[in-house]
C-alpha cells in the first residue's frame, strides 16, 4: 500500500504538477552565472545582513574589512574612525593591508575595535591558524563578526585560485573560536531550511522566495553561520 | 531612434525598470508551482531513505564498485562491515569495524581517529573510510593514523561530503564538522599521502543536490542525471590514496 502510494507520488512528481517545471529534470541550475545577485538579493547576503544590523553597536572605532569596505561603511556610519580592508594579493586597489590571513605576519596585533570577516574563512586551508590570527591582531574589547557557509555551491574562479576549501557547521565555528576566544565570550547562529538551501543552490533571489520561507529555521539545514565574538580586556587573555 | 531609445526617451526610469524585470516575473510566475514555493522542509526526513536509495549512497557505492578490487585482505570498515562484504566478497580475509562508541556490536575496535595510538601500524591492506571524516574535528591526527595504519601498499578508499544537511544524530554524539572540497581533501591527504599516489574526484550536480537536500532517493529522479558532475556542485568528494 505504501509503495502504491510512493509510486503515484512519483509519477506527479515526474509529470510536473507538484515539482513543477522539471525542477527534478534539470541538472543546470535555475540561474548559473552567479549566487542570486543578478536577480535580486543573494539569499545568503539576507541573513549576513541581518546578522551584520543585529550588531551594527559593534562596528565601531578602527574597522577591518575584507576585500571591500561596503558593510563597514554601511554598518559602522559615524562611529568609524578608520577602516582598513586586508585582501591576499597586491591586486585589489581598496586593499591597505596586503597578506595573508593563516599567517598573518604582517598584521599589527591589539589593532582593531571590530573586524567584520563575513565569508572569508571557508576560502582559507589553515582556517584554525586564521583564527588565532583573528584573535590576536583584535584589541582586548573588540568584537568579531564572521558569518560563513554551511550549504553553498562552489565559486569556480575561487576553486582554480585555490580558495575554496570547507562548508561548515555551526560546531565547527565554535570550536574554532571557543580554542582561542573565551566561550563565554563566543556566540553561533546558523540560519537556514530546505528550500532556502536549494533555491540559494539554483542562484535564486530573496525575491524569488516569500520572507516567511527565509526566515523559518531548521536546524537541519543550516545554510549561512554567524559567530560573533569578543577578545576580553585584561592581561589574562590568550 | 531605436525601439529602445524611443522607449528610454518617453519612459520614466522606474517604468523601465519595471519593464526589465518583467522576464524575470514570468519565470517566476512559471515556477509558482514548483517544489521551490511549496516545500519548506524535506519531503523524507530521513534523506530519501525511505524512498528508496539515499542520493550519496549512488555516488559512494559507485566509487567503491569502481575501486572494488583494492577491498581484499585485510579490510577496516567504519560503524559496520556492509561495504567490506559487499565489495570485498571472497577478497576479504578479515573485516574489523572501527566505532568511536563501544555501544556498536559491530565494533572490533573501539577508538578515536584522531588518536587511536591502540590501533597497531601497517595493519591492513584496506580502509574503507567513508563519510566519516565529517564527524573528525581534529583532521590532521585522523589522516596520519589512517597512514600509520595501512600496510605498506594498502589502499585507502574515501568519501566525503560537500554539500549535505546535518545529520542530527551524529552532531548529538561526537559532533559534525566539516563540508569538504575536491581541493581540501587533496591538500590535507597531501601532507601525508604522497601526490602520486593519489586519485580524487567530486560527482554531483545542481539536481543531486536538490535532491539530497529534500530526502528525495536516486529513485525520484532519472539515473543519467546523476551521471553529470558540475564543477560547481560537489556533492560528494572520494579519494583513493596507497601507501608507498
Amino acid at each position: 500500500m505504501r509503495h502504491r502510494t510512493l509510486r503515484c507520488e512519483r509519477l506527479r512528481l515526474r509529470l510536473g504538477f507538484w515539482a513543477g517545471p522539471g525542477l527534478l529534470r534539470r541538472i543546470a541550475p535555475i540561474n548559473a552565472n552567479d549566487f542570486g545577485e543578478g536577480r535580486g538579493q543573494c539569499i545568503d547576503r539576507y541573513y549576513i545582513e541581518r546578522f551584520l544590523a543585529e550588531h551594527a553597536s559593534d562596528v565601531r572605532g578602527h574597522v577591518l574589512e575584507f576585500s571591500d569596505d561596503v558593510y563597514a561603511r554601511r554598518f559602522g556610519g559615524d562611529r568609524i574612525t578608520r577602516i582598513d580592508v586586508l585582501h591576499r594579493t597586491a591586486d585589489n586597489p581598496k586593499a591597505t593591508i596586503v597578506a595573508d590571513l593563516a599567517c598573518g605576519k604582517d598584521i599589527p596585533s591589539d589593532t582593531f575595535d571590530c573586524i567584520v570577516c563575513t565569508q572569508v574563512l571557508h576560502c582559507i586551508f589553515e582556517v584554525e591558524a586564521a583564527v588565532r590570527t583573528l584573535f590576536r591582531v583584535l584589541k582586548p574589547g573588540g568584537a568579531v563578526l564572521v558569518t560563513d557557509a554551511g550549504i553553498q555551491k562552489l565559486d569556480s574562479v575561487d576553486l582554480k585560485n585555490g580558495e575554496e576549501c570547507w562548508r561548515f557547521t555551526s560546531l565547527t565555528l565554535r570550536r574554532m573560536f571557543e580554542e582561542v576566544f573565551p566561550a563565554d565570550q563566543v556566540d553561533v547562529k546558523a540560519y537556514g531550511n530546505a528550500l532556502a538551501a536549494v533555491a540559494f543552490l539554483h542562484g535564486l533571489a530573496v525575491e524569488d522566495l516569500k520572507r516567511e520561507h527565509l526566515d523559518y529555521f531548521d536546524r537541519d539545514f543550516e545554510v549561512s553561520l554567524s559567530l560573533r565574538a569578543v577578545k576580553p580586556k585584561g592581561p589574562s587573555a590568550g | 531612434m531605436t525601439a529602445k531609445g524611443l522607449l528610454t526617451a518617453v519612459l520614466p526610469a522606474s517604468a523601465r525598470r519595471w519593464l526589465r524585470r518583467q522576464p524575470l516575473r514570468a519565470q517566476r510566475l512559471l515556477l509558482g508551482d514548483s517544489l521551490l514555493y511549496r516545500q519548506i522542509t524535506p519531503v523524507d526526513s530521513h534523506w530519501g531513505g525511505r524512498r528508496g536509495q539515499v542520493v550519496d549512497r549512488y555516488f559512494i557505492e559507485r566509487f567503491l564498485a569502481e575501486h572494488a578490487e583494492d577491498v581484499r585482505g585485510h579490510v577496516l570498515d567504519f560503524g559496520d562491515d556492509a561495504y567490506a562484504r559487499r565489495f570485498g566478497g571472497a577478497k576479504v580475509s578479515k573485516v574489523d569495524v572501527l566505532n568511536l562508541t563501544a555501544d556498536n556490536p559491530h565494533a572490533t575496535i573501539v577508538a578515536n581517529l584522531s588518536y587511536g595510538e591502540e590501533i597497531p601500524s601497517d595493519s591492513f591492506d584496506c580502509i574503507l573510510c567513508t563519510q566519516v571524516l565529517l564527524l573528525v574535528y581534529d583532521l590532521r591526527p585522523a589522516i596520519r593514523t589512517l597512514y600509520r595504519i595501512l600496510k605498506p601498499g594498502g589502499v585507502l578508499l574515501l568519501t566525503a561530503p560537500g554539500i549535505q544537511k546535518i545529520s542530527r544524530g551524529d552532531m548529538e554524539i561526537g559532533g559534525e564538522y566539516w563540508r569538504f572540497t575536491s581541493l581540501s581533501i587533496r591538500r590535507l591527504f597531501e601532507e601525508v599521502f604522497p601526490a602520486e599516489s593519489m586519485e580524487v574526484k567530486a560527482s554531483g550536480n545542481v539536481l543531486a543536490a536538490t535532491a539530497f537536500l529534500f530526502g528525495l532517493a536516486v529513485e525520484d529522479i532519472r539515473r543519467k542525471d546523476l551521471e553529470y558532475d558540475d564543477p560547481d556542485f560537489e556533492v560528494s568528494v572520494s579519494l583513493r590514496a596507497v601507501k608507498p
